[in-house]
């Protein structure tokens, strides 16, 4: 008796064929599979999934490349927004203190000030803003630190930010 | 159906989905769009170009229209055409600063390479594509659910925290609501606990789908999700239409291949 499993029927079906087109598709598949089930197994690729919610892989092309890597909703995902800049305290502390918006977010949390829904609250006060952000799993955490300040407010109403990264709090 | 309308056929299935996902997104996008333009902000990660809104204009607007080409006469030139332009689409707006963090085009990505590679394809014999290509739609979705299913295997996700935070908290969708409505704030988190581990075993199985018969693989990744977006968050059809379309085009073709074997024909025959 033969197995009749789509994986075999597809082994087969390639191997009959020829169909290198369809190997490689599935070679792919299984690349970004095996990168996937690293990262519980290896610190350095969780760290670089990690660091890619964090847009700190370098060179550009490595991270736009990791880009089509399925994430939804991995690790856990903090961020801080703040008047002023924080200590390292202010940022452990629950709950965070009043005038810091402190919450977890589904995944690539420096969205909060990249985005359009985090930005334009963000940018809303036409004030300088500091974003802190940390992403941890299994035990290892990346953290950023950004300060946002306002170039310029023409009277056209467009208002050009930048966003600088700055230290974590006593690191 | 003949053979040319029944290897387009998937491709318009496709085609409908990530329209649909594109589509979804319009009134978000546009509004997007209007933030970006007033509100720039310069990080320098991101190359120049990929900081423009003119770049996601373009890259959006250029899927929708070789979309609506292909959707309004199907070719199969138009749906070479269109794989590429939603692959380059995507593509882009996963790396552009104002969509990177967007899975809409997480799975748009994947979908029109399946897209791409399926219009491309040089056929070998007649029953080759009822063969490759659902096997390929069934990985690619086994895929998305691995890749959620690995990052929440850490401590904050799986005793509620985050999904307390995200959801139960303070979200604003009729499950979340109704949960808080009828449960005391101290039960909350230990439903949030539940319901995180809830969504690690139904990614598990996604993920484990892979070796599943093909037509339970597909029916069981359209189940969820819709589910998902029943009771997680409407704007999730954004990101889960083109899946969803996958799995459907997959179907489709499983459903040929099984009609077309001997097993399939003599039932068949026995039906007429």
């Amino acid at each position: 008796m033969s197995l009749d499993l789509p994986l075999i029927r597809f082994v087969r079906q390639v191997r009959r064929t020829r169909d290198v087109g369809a190997a490689t598709f599935l070679s792919l598949v299984a690349l970004v599979a095996l990168l996937a089930l690293a990262t519980p197994l290896s610190a350095r690729t969780a760290a670089l999934m990690m660091s890619r919610f964090h847009l700190r892989v370098q060179p550009f092309a490595v991270w736009a490349a990791l880009q089509p890597i399925p994430s939804m909703y991995n690790f856990e995902n903090r961020y801080w927004v703040s008047p002023r800049p924080l200590r390292a305290d202010e940022l452990e502390i629950l709950p965070a203190p009043a005038d810091v918006e402190a919450r977890y977010i589904n995944h690539y949390p420096l969205r909060v000030m990249t985005w359009a829904e985090g930005r334009a609250v963000l940018l809303a006060p036409l004030a300088d803003r500091w974003v802190y952000a940390r992403t941890c799993y299994r035990g290892a955490c990346v953290r950023s630190a950004f300060h946002v300040s306002v170039q310029q407010a023409p009277p056209a109403g467009v208002v050009v930010s930048t966003a600088d990264a700055i230290r974590w709090p006593d690191e | 159906m003949n053979s040319a309308g029944a290897r387009i056929a998937p491709l318009q299935i496709v085609n409908g989905a990530m329209f649909l996902a594109w589509v979804w997104k319009l009134r978000v996008f546009l509004l997007f769009d209007t933030i970006y333009r007033y509100r720039p902000l310069r990080v320098s990660f991101f190359p120049a170009f990929l900081q423009a809104p003119a770049v996601l204009e373009l890259a959006y607007c250029a899927a929708l229209a070789l979309s609506l080409i292909f959707g309004l006469r199907s070719t199969l030139t138009r749906a070479r055409v269109a794989g590429i332009v939603w692959l380059t689409s995507a593509g882009v707006l996963l790396c552009h600063e104002g969509a990177y963090n967007d899975a809409t085009f997480v799975t748009v990505a994947w979908v029109a390479l399946w897209m791409t590679w399926y219009a491309w394809r040089r056929r070998r014999t007649p029953e080759d594509e009822l063969i490759a290509a659902p096997f390929l739609a069934q990985a690619i979705i086994a895929l998305v659910f691995l890749g959620g299913f690995v990052g929440k295997l850490t401590p904050g996700f799986l005793d509620g925290t985050v999904f307390y935070d995200i959801y139960l908290r303070d979200r604003d969708f009729w499950f979340f609501s109704l949960l808080r409505e009828y449960f005391a704030a101290e039960t909350l988190p230990r439903l949030a606990t539940g319901y995180a581990w809830l969504v690690v075993a139904v990614e598990g199985i996604g993920a484990l789908s892979l070796f599943f018969p093909t037509r339970a693989a597909l029916v069981f990744g359209i189940g969820v999700m819709f589910g998902m977006i029943v009771f997680n968050n409407f704007l999730l059809l954004s990101v889960l239409a083109p899946l969803i379309g996958l799995a459907c085009a997959g179907l489709w073709l499983e459903s040929r291949r099984i009609q077309e074997s001997p097993r399939g024909a003599i039932h068949g025959v026995l039906r007429a």
